[in-house]
Protein backbone atom coordinates (compact mmCIF):
# COMPACT_ATOMS: atom_id res chain seq x y z
CA UNK A 1 0.00 0.00 0.00
CA UNK A 2 1.17 3.82 0.00
CA UNK A 3 1.31 5.77 2.80
CA UNK A 4 -0.98 8.64 3.66
CA UNK A 5 0.36 12.02 3.19
CA UNK A 6 2.61 14.06 5.35
CA UNK A 7 4.28 17.22 5.16
CA UNK A 8 8.04 17.05 4.98
CA UNK A 9 11.12 18.77 6.00
CA UNK A 10 14.55 18.02 6.51
CA UNK A 11 16.31 20.19 8.67
CA UNK A 12 20.17 19.87 8.07
CA UNK A 13 20.74 21.20 11.95
CA UNK A 14 20.13 19.30 15.38
CA UNK A 15 18.79 22.83 16.44
CA UNK A 16 15.99 22.68 13.44
CA UNK A 17 14.82 19.22 14.19
CA UNK A 18 14.19 20.12 17.73
CA UNK A 19 12.45 23.51 16.61
CA UNK A 20 10.09 21.40 14.49
CA UNK A 21 9.42 18.98 16.56
CA UNK A 22 8.57 21.67 19.45
CA UNK A 23 6.11 23.33 17.03
CA UNK A 24 4.79 19.85 15.55
CA UNK A 25 4.55 17.93 18.89
CA UNK A 26 2.71 15.14 18.24
CA UNK A 27 1.72 15.61 14.18
CA UNK A 28 5.03 14.99 13.72
CA UNK A 29 7.43 11.64 13.51
CA UNK A 30 11.43 11.78 13.51
CA UNK A 31 11.89 9.71 10.01
CA UNK A 32 15.38 8.04 10.43
CA UNK A 33 16.41 4.55 8.13
CA UNK A 34 12.66 4.17 7.34
CA UNK A 35 13.21 0.53 8.04
CA UNK A 36 10.46 0.51 10.73
CA UNK A 37 8.10 3.73 10.05
CA UNK A 38 7.82 3.33 6.38
CA UNK A 39 6.26 -0.45 6.47
CA UNK A 40 4.26 1.19 8.80
CA UNK A 41 3.02 4.28 7.18
CA UNK A 42 2.39 2.31 3.92
CA UNK A 43 -0.12 0.10 5.87
CA UNK A 44 -1.06 3.05 7.04
CA UNK A 45 -0.96 1.97 10.92
CA UNK A 46 0.91 5.64 11.08
CA UNK A 47 -0.50 8.60 10.00
CA UNK A 48 1.83 10.88 10.97
CA UNK A 49 0.59 14.80 9.97
CA UNK A 50 4.52 16.04 9.24
CA UNK A 51 7.70 13.62 8.90
CA UNK A 52 10.97 15.35 10.39
CA UNK A 53 13.76 14.01 8.18
CA UNK A 54 16.97 13.50 10.59
CA UNK A 55 19.12 12.04 7.44
CA UNK A 56 20.46 14.89 6.42
CA UNK A 57 21.41 16.43 10.08
CA UNK A 58 25.00 16.44 10.55
CA UNK A 59 26.65 15.42 13.86
CA UNK A 60 24.10 12.51 14.86
CA UNK A 61 26.13 9.45 13.49
CA UNK A 62 29.87 9.40 15.83
CA UNK A 63 30.80 6.57 17.91
CA UNK A 64 33.00 7.68 20.30
CA UNK A 65 34.52 6.30 23.32
CA UNK A 66 34.66 8.50 26.41
CA UNK A 67 34.71 7.58 30.33
CA UNK A 68 34.35 3.83 29.71
CA UNK A 69 30.92 4.03 27.92
CA UNK A 70 30.80 3.87 24.03
CA UNK A 71 28.39 6.83 22.86
CA UNK A 72 27.02 5.81 19.79
CA UNK A 73 24.67 8.46 17.65
CA UNK A 74 21.40 7.95 16.94
CA UNK A 75 21.74 8.11 13.35
CA UNK A 76 24.76 5.32 13.37
CA UNK A 77 23.68 2.42 10.90
CA UNK A 78 23.27 -0.87 11.56
CA UNK A 79 25.94 -1.87 9.30
CA UNK A 80 28.60 0.07 11.25
CA UNK A 81 27.37 -1.89 14.09
CA UNK A 82 29.29 -5.31 12.08
CA UNK A 83 32.42 -3.49 12.06
CA UNK A 84 32.53 -0.52 14.98
CA UNK A 85 35.02 1.99 15.36
CA UNK A 86 34.99 4.49 17.93
CA UNK A 87 36.80 7.70 18.21
CA UNK A 88 38.98 7.52 21.56
CA UNK A 89 39.80 10.30 23.89
CA UNK A 90 43.20 11.19 22.25
CA UNK A 91 41.14 11.71 18.54
CA UNK A 92 42.37 8.94 17.16
CA UNK A 93 39.45 6.50 15.19
CA UNK A 94 39.97 2.71 16.05
CA UNK A 95 38.54 0.06 15.68
CA UNK A 96 36.54 -1.00 18.86
CA UNK A 97 37.93 -4.04 20.63
CA UNK A 98 37.42 -5.86 24.21
CA UNK A 99 34.47 -7.76 25.09
CA UNK A 100 32.20 -4.91 23.54
CA UNK A 101 33.85 -4.84 20.51
CA UNK A 102 33.33 -8.74 19.61
CA UNK A 103 29.21 -8.47 20.94
CA UNK A 104 28.16 -5.80 18.62
CA UNK A 105 29.01 -7.55 15.08
CA UNK A 106 27.83 -10.85 16.80
CA UNK A 107 24.57 -9.08 17.54
CA UNK A 108 24.43 -6.57 14.07
CA UNK A 109 24.52 -9.41 11.92
CA UNK A 110 21.17 -10.67 13.21
CA UNK A 111 19.23 -7.49 12.52
CA UNK A 112 16.98 -7.78 9.39
CA UNK A 113 19.02 -8.53 6.12
CA UNK A 114 21.90 -6.46 4.58
CA UNK A 115 19.90 -4.23 3.00
CA UNK A 116 17.49 -3.44 6.19
CA UNK A 117 21.24 -2.80 7.94
CA UNK A 118 22.53 -0.25 5.09
CA UNK A 119 19.74 2.04 6.09
CA UNK A 120 18.27 1.27 9.47
CA UNK A 121 19.53 2.87 12.57
CA UNK A 122 20.61 2.03 15.61
CA UNK A 123 18.58 5.18 17.51
CA UNK A 124 15.99 4.05 15.10
CA UNK A 125 15.77 0.60 16.25
CA UNK A 126 16.16 1.95 20.11
CA UNK A 127 13.03 4.75 19.30
CA UNK A 128 10.89 1.98 17.70
CA UNK A 129 11.13 -0.11 20.76
CA UNK A 130 10.17 -3.30 19.22
CA UNK A 131 10.78 -6.28 22.41
CA UNK A 132 12.17 -8.66 20.16
CA UNK A 133 14.51 -5.76 18.73
CA UNK A 134 18.37 -7.12 19.01
CA UNK A 135 19.48 -3.25 19.69
CA UNK A 136 16.64 -3.13 22.33
CA UNK A 137 17.61 -6.44 24.44
CA UNK A 138 21.55 -5.12 23.98
CA UNK A 139 20.75 -1.52 25.99
CA UNK A 140 18.66 -3.70 28.42
CA UNK A 141 20.89 -5.82 29.36
CA UNK A 142 24.16 -4.00 29.50
CA UNK A 143 22.03 -0.70 30.99
CA UNK A 144 22.37 1.40 28.53
CA UNK A 145 21.50 5.58 28.71
CA UNK A 146 19.92 7.20 26.68
CA UNK A 147 20.26 10.67 26.01
CA UNK A 148 17.49 12.36 24.78
CA UNK A 149 17.64 16.38 23.48
CA UNK A 150 14.76 18.73 23.18
CA UNK A 151 13.98 22.80 22.65
CA UNK A 152 16.74 24.04 25.47
CA UNK A 153 17.05 20.79 27.54
CA UNK A 154 18.64 17.87 27.20
CA UNK A 155 17.97 14.72 29.76
CA UNK A 156 19.42 11.16 30.25
CA UNK A 157 17.03 8.30 30.79
CA UNK A 158 18.09 5.23 31.86
CA UNK A 159 17.44 1.24 29.89
CA UNK A 160 15.18 0.26 32.55
CA UNK A 161 13.19 3.22 32.43
CA UNK A 162 13.34 4.38 28.72
CA UNK A 163 11.36 0.77 27.23
CA UNK A 164 7.57 1.06 28.47
CA UNK A 165 5.67 -1.26 26.24
CA UNK A 166 5.28 -2.26 22.85
CA UNK A 167 6.53 0.01 20.54
CA UNK A 168 6.48 2.35 23.43
CA UNK A 169 9.39 4.46 25.01
CA UNK A 170 9.48 7.63 27.68
CA UNK A 171 10.85 9.74 24.62
CA UNK A 172 8.23 12.44 24.50
CA UNK A 173 6.97 13.43 20.63
CA UNK A 174 9.16 16.79 20.96
CA UNK A 175 11.76 14.53 22.43
CA UNK A 176 14.69 13.69 19.90
CA UNK A 177 16.90 10.81 20.87
CA UNK A 178 20.38 11.63 19.56
CA UNK A 179 23.03 8.92 21.46
CA UNK A 180 23.00 5.93 23.76
CA UNK A 181 25.45 5.32 26.00
CA UNK A 182 27.16 1.82 26.12
CA UNK A 183 29.20 0.58 28.96
CA UNK A 184 33.13 -0.67 27.62
CA UNK A 185 32.40 -4.30 29.58
CA UNK A 186 36.21 -4.56 31.19
CA UNK A 187 37.99 -7.90 30.60
CA UNK A 188 37.01 -9.46 33.25
CA UNK A 189 33.47 -9.52 31.86
CA UNK A 190 32.21 -12.53 28.89
CA UNK A 191 29.41 -11.44 27.03
CA UNK A 192 27.00 -13.62 24.52
CA UNK A 193 24.23 -13.23 22.69
CA UNK A 194 21.81 -16.08 20.84
CA UNK A 195 18.56 -15.92 18.70
CA UNK A 196 16.33 -18.08 17.14
CA UNK A 197 13.95 -16.91 14.17
CA UNK A 198 12.20 -19.01 11.55
CA UNK A 199 13.67 -17.47 8.61
CA UNK A 200 17.25 -15.47 8.72
CA UNK A 201 16.68 -11.92 9.30
CA UNK A 202 13.02 -11.90 10.95
CA UNK A 203 12.58 -10.87 13.95
CA UNK A 204 13.61 -13.12 16.80
CA UNK A 205 10.91 -15.05 17.82
CA UNK A 206 12.82 -15.30 21.39
CA UNK A 207 16.86 -14.01 21.52
CA UNK A 208 18.80 -13.31 25.23
CA UNK A 209 22.05 -11.85 26.05
CA UNK A 210 24.16 -12.67 29.07
CA UNK A 211 27.26 -11.05 30.61
CA UNK A 212 29.07 -11.97 33.23
CA UNK A 213 31.66 -10.84 35.30
CA UNK A 214 34.49 -13.52 36.65
CA UNK A 215 36.22 -12.51 39.78
CA UNK A 216 40.07 -13.16 38.71
CA UNK A 217 40.99 -14.79 41.73
CA UNK A 218 38.42 -17.35 41.93
CA UNK A 219 37.27 -17.77 38.14
CA UNK A 220 33.47 -17.34 39.83
CA UNK A 221 30.91 -14.95 38.79
CA UNK A 222 30.51 -11.70 40.42
CA UNK A 223 27.81 -9.99 38.30
CA UNK A 224 25.57 -11.49 36.26
CA UNK A 225 22.86 -10.22 33.66
CA UNK A 226 20.22 -11.91 31.57
CA UNK A 227 18.24 -9.83 29.12
CA UNK A 228 15.70 -11.61 27.04
CA UNK A 229 13.28 -10.62 23.98
CA UNK A 230 10.17 -11.56 22.49
CA UNK A 231 8.53 -12.88 25.97
CA UNK A 232 6.99 -9.64 26.60
CA UNK A 233 6.37 -6.22 25.54
CA UNK A 234 9.55 -4.89 26.30
CA UNK A 235 13.10 -6.78 26.75
CA UNK A 236 12.82 -7.81 30.24
CA UNK A 237 16.15 -8.96 32.43
CA UNK A 238 15.77 -12.04 34.43
CA UNK A 239 17.05 -10.97 38.31
CA UNK A 240 16.03 -14.85 39.55
CA UNK A 241 17.90 -16.12 36.94
CA UNK A 242 21.27 -13.58 37.33
CA UNK A 243 20.82 -14.44 40.61
CA UNK A 244 21.46 -18.02 40.44
CA UNK A 245 24.46 -17.31 38.96
CA UNK A 246 26.75 -15.56 41.05
CA UNK A 247 28.85 -17.20 43.02
CA UNK A 248 29.08 -20.04 40.70
CA UNK A 249 31.73 -20.78 38.63
CA UNK A 250 30.69 -21.13 34.56
CA UNK A 251 30.14 -24.25 33.55
CA UNK A 252 27.43 -26.43 31.72
CA UNK A 253 25.54 -27.62 34.94
CA UNK A 254 25.56 -24.01 36.12
CA UNK A 255 24.63 -22.32 32.68
CA UNK A 256 21.74 -25.58 32.62
CA UNK A 257 20.62 -24.53 36.18
CA UNK A 258 20.26 -20.71 35.73
CA UNK A 259 18.45 -20.98 32.02
CA UNK A 260 15.82 -23.34 34.00
CA UNK A 261 15.33 -20.88 36.17
CA UNK A 262 14.94 -18.22 33.34
CA UNK A 263 12.28 -20.32 31.28
CA UNK A 264 9.80 -20.12 35.17
CA UNK A 265 10.55 -16.31 35.46
CA UNK A 266 9.33 -15.41 31.98
CA UNK A 267 5.56 -15.19 31.11
CA UNK A 268 5.19 -15.22 27.91
CA UNK A 269 1.76 -14.74 25.55
CA UNK A 270 1.38 -17.33 22.59
CA UNK A 271 0.84 -15.93 19.14
CA UNK A 272 0.87 -16.87 15.66
CA UNK A 273 5.15 -17.45 15.87
CA UNK A 274 5.23 -19.68 19.14
CA UNK A 275 2.85 -20.65 21.94
CA UNK A 276 3.61 -19.49 25.66
CA UNK A 277 5.04 -23.38 25.95
CA UNK A 278 6.85 -22.88 23.54
CA UNK A 279 8.28 -19.51 23.76
CA UNK A 280 9.75 -20.61 27.64
CA UNK A 281 11.30 -23.67 26.14
CA UNK A 282 13.32 -20.99 23.59
CA UNK A 283 14.20 -19.16 26.58
CA UNK A 284 15.91 -22.09 28.49
CA UNK A 285 18.06 -22.99 24.93
CA UNK A 286 18.84 -19.45 24.46
CA UNK A 287 19.36 -18.71 27.77
CA UNK A 288 22.06 -21.56 28.17
CA UNK A 289 23.35 -21.45 24.48
CA UNK A 290 24.22 -17.47 25.26
CA UNK A 291 25.87 -18.14 28.40
CA UNK A 292 28.12 -20.93 27.05
CA UNK A 293 28.95 -18.60 23.77
CA UNK A 294 30.10 -15.94 26.54
CA UNK A 295 31.91 -18.73 28.84
CA UNK A 296 34.06 -19.77 25.55
CA UNK A 297 35.17 -16.07 23.91
CA UNK A 298 37.14 -14.52 26.58
CA UNK A 299 37.74 -10.56 25.57
CA UNK B 1 13.51 27.21 10.04
CA UNK B 2 14.05 25.31 7.40
CA UNK B 3 11.24 25.26 4.74
CA UNK B 4 8.40 22.47 4.49
CA UNK B 5 6.96 21.30 2.01
CA UNK B 6 3.15 20.44 2.03
CA UNK B 7 1.60 17.41 2.12
CA UNK B 8 -0.56 17.79 -1.21
CA UNK B 9 1.69 19.76 -3.43
CA UNK B 10 4.04 18.12 -5.99
CA UNK B 11 7.29 19.37 -4.89
CA UNK B 12 10.49 19.44 -7.50
CA UNK B 13 12.58 16.44 -7.01
CA UNK B 14 15.80 15.83 -9.45
CA UNK B 15 16.98 11.90 -9.02
CA UNK B 16 19.87 10.89 -10.82
CA UNK B 17 19.36 7.63 -12.11
CA UNK B 18 21.96 5.35 -13.53
CA UNK B 19 23.89 8.74 -14.55
CA UNK B 20 21.42 10.76 -15.67
CA UNK B 21 19.52 13.37 -13.63
CA UNK B 22 15.84 12.84 -13.96
CA UNK B 23 13.49 15.78 -13.23
CA UNK B 24 10.26 15.27 -11.53
CA UNK B 25 7.29 16.41 -9.58
CA UNK B 26 6.76 14.32 -6.08
CA UNK B 27 4.56 14.79 -3.33
CA UNK B 28 6.56 14.03 -0.34
CA UNK B 29 4.63 10.92 0.01
CA UNK B 30 6.02 9.32 -3.34
CA UNK B 31 8.59 6.54 -2.65
CA UNK B 32 10.90 5.84 -4.70
CA UNK B 33 10.44 3.40 -6.36
CA UNK B 34 6.92 4.45 -7.42
CA UNK B 35 8.48 7.91 -8.66
CA UNK B 36 11.28 5.64 -10.42
CA UNK B 37 8.37 3.67 -11.83
CA UNK B 38 5.80 6.15 -12.62
CA UNK B 39 7.46 9.38 -12.94
CA UNK B 40 10.37 8.36 -14.91
CA UNK B 41 9.11 4.83 -16.75
CA UNK B 42 11.25 2.84 -15.58
CA UNK B 43 9.37 0.06 -13.94
CA UNK B 44 12.14 -2.71 -14.32
CA UNK B 45 12.45 -2.05 -10.28
CA UNK B 46 9.79 -4.01 -9.44
CA UNK B 47 7.00 -3.62 -6.08
CA UNK B 48 6.13 -6.93 -4.25
CA UNK B 49 5.11 -6.44 -0.52
CA UNK B 50 5.95 -2.42 -0.18
CA UNK B 51 6.83 -2.82 3.46
CA UNK B 52 10.42 -4.35 3.10
CA UNK B 53 10.64 -8.05 2.97
CA UNK B 54 10.54 -9.91 -0.46
CA UNK B 55 13.17 -7.13 -1.92
CA UNK B 56 11.59 -7.32 -5.52
CA UNK B 57 12.10 -3.21 -5.39
CA UNK B 58 15.81 -3.11 -4.38
CA UNK B 59 18.07 -0.71 -6.44
CA UNK B 60 21.47 0.69 -5.48
CA UNK B 61 21.83 4.16 -3.54
CA UNK B 62 25.56 5.32 -3.55
CA UNK B 63 26.62 1.67 -4.40
CA UNK B 64 24.75 0.02 -1.48
CA UNK B 65 21.39 -1.86 -1.91
CA UNK B 66 18.32 -0.31 -0.38
CA UNK B 67 14.38 -1.32 -0.42
CA UNK B 68 12.99 1.53 -2.69
CA UNK B 69 9.81 0.76 -1.28
CA UNK B 70 11.08 2.34 1.75
CA UNK B 71 12.56 5.02 0.55
CA UNK B 72 10.97 8.54 -0.22
CA UNK B 73 11.93 10.05 -3.41
CA UNK B 74 12.64 13.37 -1.70
CA UNK B 75 15.17 11.33 0.25
CA UNK B 76 16.71 10.19 -2.54
CA UNK B 77 17.86 13.51 -4.25
CA UNK B 78 21.84 14.48 -4.22
CA UNK B 79 22.42 10.34 -4.18
CA UNK B 80 23.38 8.29 -7.15
CA UNK B 81 20.60 5.51 -7.82
CA UNK B 82 21.03 2.75 -10.13
CA UNK B 83 18.45 0.57 -11.20
CA UNK B 84 18.19 -2.91 -13.45
CA UNK B 85 18.15 -0.35 -16.68
CA UNK B 86 21.82 0.36 -16.11
CA UNK B 87 23.12 -2.85 -15.81
CA UNK B 88 23.13 -3.70 -19.38
CA UNK B 89 25.83 -1.80 -22.01
CA UNK B 90 24.42 0.74 -24.65
CA UNK B 91 24.15 -1.67 -27.27
CA UNK B 92 22.35 -4.65 -25.12
CA UNK B 93 25.78 -6.25 -23.93
CA UNK B 94 24.14 -7.86 -20.80
CA UNK B 95 26.08 -7.36 -17.26
CA UNK B 96 27.59 -10.24 -16.24
CA UNK B 97 25.60 -10.36 -13.87
CA UNK B 98 22.38 -10.69 -16.39
CA UNK B 99 24.26 -13.38 -18.22
CA UNK B 100 25.19 -16.12 -15.27
CA UNK B 101 21.30 -15.52 -14.17
CA UNK B 102 20.43 -16.36 -17.74
CA UNK B 103 23.33 -19.69 -18.02
CA UNK B 104 22.71 -21.11 -14.02
CA UNK B 105 18.74 -20.63 -14.84
CA UNK B 106 18.77 -17.72 -11.88
CA UNK B 107 15.18 -17.22 -12.84
CA UNK B 108 12.05 -18.50 -14.07
CA UNK B 109 9.50 -15.94 -14.04
CA UNK B 110 11.40 -13.26 -13.38
CA UNK B 111 9.30 -11.23 -11.34
CA UNK B 112 11.97 -11.07 -8.23
CA UNK B 113 14.75 -10.88 -10.91
CA UNK B 114 15.80 -7.06 -10.33
CA UNK B 115 15.93 -7.02 -7.16
CA UNK B 116 17.93 -9.90 -6.91
CA UNK B 117 20.50 -8.50 -9.85
CA UNK B 118 20.80 -4.88 -8.24
CA UNK B 119 21.26 -6.91 -4.23
CA UNK B 120 24.32 -8.85 -6.08
CA UNK B 121 25.59 -5.71 -8.13
CA UNK B 122 26.14 -3.98 -4.62
CA UNK B 123 26.92 -7.23 -2.61
CA UNK B 124 29.81 -7.86 -5.34
CA UNK B 125 31.46 -4.09 -6.42
CA UNK B 126 31.28 -3.45 -2.22
CA UNK B 127 32.24 -6.99 -1.55
CA UNK B 128 34.21 -8.47 -4.15
CA UNK B 129 35.79 -11.62 -1.85
CA UNK B 130 32.65 -11.92 0.27
CA UNK B 131 33.08 -15.54 1.16
CA UNK B 132 30.39 -18.38 0.25
CA UNK B 133 28.46 -18.25 3.63
CA UNK B 134 27.94 -14.41 3.86
CA UNK B 135 27.19 -14.76 -0.13
CA UNK B 136 24.22 -16.73 0.82
CA UNK B 137 23.16 -14.51 3.80
CA UNK B 138 23.31 -11.37 1.84
CA UNK B 139 21.25 -13.28 -0.60
CA UNK B 140 18.35 -14.38 1.91
CA UNK B 141 17.65 -11.03 1.72
CA UNK B 142 15.08 -11.05 -0.95
CA UNK B 143 12.26 -13.72 -1.79
CA UNK B 144 12.06 -15.70 -4.93
CA UNK B 145 8.44 -17.83 -5.32
CA UNK B 146 10.13 -19.75 -8.17
CA UNK B 147 13.95 -20.66 -8.08
CA UNK B 148 14.33 -22.31 -4.90
CA UNK B 149 17.11 -19.78 -4.45
CA UNK B 150 20.03 -23.06 -5.26
CA UNK B 151 20.64 -21.27 -9.25
CA UNK B 152 20.56 -17.65 -7.95
CA UNK B 153 23.44 -18.36 -5.57
CA UNK B 154 25.13 -20.49 -8.19
CA UNK B 155 25.17 -17.61 -10.79
CA UNK B 156 26.26 -15.07 -8.08
CA UNK B 157 29.02 -16.94 -7.57
CA UNK B 158 30.21 -17.62 -10.63
CA UNK B 159 30.60 -14.07 -11.50
CA UNK B 160 32.17 -13.60 -7.91
CA UNK B 161 34.99 -16.57 -9.29
CA UNK B 162 35.29 -15.25 -12.56
CA UNK B 163 35.92 -11.78 -11.53
CA UNK B 164 38.46 -13.31 -9.11
CA UNK B 165 40.55 -15.63 -11.46
C1 LIG C 1 12.43 -6.79 6.35
C2 LIG C 1 12.84 -6.17 7.64
C3 LIG C 1 13.41 -6.96 8.62
C4 LIG C 1 13.80 -6.39 9.83
N1 LIG C 1 14.35 -7.20 10.78
C5 LIG C 1 14.74 -6.67 11.96
C6 LIG C 1 15.33 -7.49 12.96
O1 LIG C 1 15.54 -8.69 12.80
N2 LIG C 1 15.68 -6.90 14.13
C7 LIG C 1 15.49 -5.54 14.36
O2 LIG C 1 15.82 -5.06 15.43
N3 LIG C 1 14.95 -4.76 13.43
C8 LIG C 1 14.56 -5.29 12.24
N4 LIG C 1 14.00 -4.46 11.30
C9 LIG C 1 13.79 -3.03 11.63
C10 LIG C 1 15.06 -2.21 11.42
O3 LIG C 1 16.05 -2.60 12.33
C11 LIG C 1 14.84 -0.72 11.60
O4 LIG C 1 15.96 -0.11 11.03
C12 LIG C 1 14.74 -0.18 12.99
O5 LIG C 1 13.78 -0.87 13.74
C13 LIG C 1 14.31 1.29 12.98
O6 LIG C 1 15.39 2.12 12.64
P1 LIG C 1 15.21 3.20 11.50
O7 LIG C 1 16.42 4.06 11.54
O8 LIG C 1 14.89 2.53 10.24
O9 LIG C 1 14.01 4.06 12.10
P2 LIG C 1 12.68 4.63 11.43
O10 LIG C 1 11.94 3.55 10.74
O11 LIG C 1 13.00 5.85 10.65
O12 LIG C 1 11.91 5.07 12.75
C14 LIG C 1 11.36 4.12 13.64
C15 LIG C 1 10.67 4.84 14.80
O13 LIG C 1 11.60 5.48 15.65
C16 LIG C 1 11.43 6.89 15.66
N5 LIG C 1 12.77 7.46 15.61
C17 LIG C 1 13.78 7.07 14.77
N6 LIG C 1 14.91 7.74 15.08
C18 LIG C 1 14.61 8.56 16.13
C19 LIG C 1 15.37 9.49 16.90
N7 LIG C 1 16.66 9.69 16.67
N8 LIG C 1 14.74 10.16 17.90
C20 LIG C 1 13.43 9.95 18.16
N9 LIG C 1 12.66 9.07 17.47
C21 LIG C 1 13.25 8.39 16.47
C22 LIG C 1 10.57 7.20 14.45
O14 LIG C 1 9.80 8.36 14.66
C23 LIG C 1 9.72 5.95 14.35
O15 LIG C 1 8.65 6.02 15.27
C24 LIG C 1 13.61 -5.00 10.08
C25 LIG C 1 13.04 -4.20 9.09
C26 LIG C 1 12.64 -4.76 7.88
C27 LIG C 1 12.02 -3.89 6.85
S1 LIG D 1 8.44 -4.14 -2.53
FE1 LIG D 1 10.07 -3.27 -1.45
S2 LIG D 1 10.74 -4.93 -0.27
FE2 LIG D 1 8.95 -5.76 -1.19
S1 LIG E 1 11.82 -16.11 -10.58
FE1 LIG E 1 9.75 -15.99 -10.00
S2 LIG E 1 9.89 -15.00 -8.09
FE2 LIG E 1 11.94 -15.40 -8.53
Amino acid sequence: MKPARFAYVAPDSIEDVLDALDRFGDEAKVLSGGQSLVPMMNFRLARPEVIVDIGRVGGLDGMSVVNGSLTVGARVIHARLEAPTGAMPDGRTEPLGGVLGSLLPEVARFVGHLPIRARGTFGGSIAHADPAAEWCILARTLDAEMVALRRGGERVIAAADFFETVFTTALEPEELLAAVHLPILGDDWRAGFCEFSRRAGDFAVVAAMTAVRLDPATGAISEARIGVGGVAGVPVRLPAAEATLVGEVPGAEVHAAAAEVAAGEVDPAGDLHGSAAYRRDLVRAMVARALAQGAGAPG
Amino acid sequence: MTEISPADEAVPVVLRVNGTDRRIAAEPRRTLADALREDCGLTGTHLGCEHGVCGACTVLLDGEPVRSCLLFAVQAQGAEIRTVEGLADDDGTLHPLQEAFWRHHGLQCGFCTPGFLMLSAGVLETRPDIGDEELREALSSNLCRCTGYQTIVEAVRSVRDAAGA
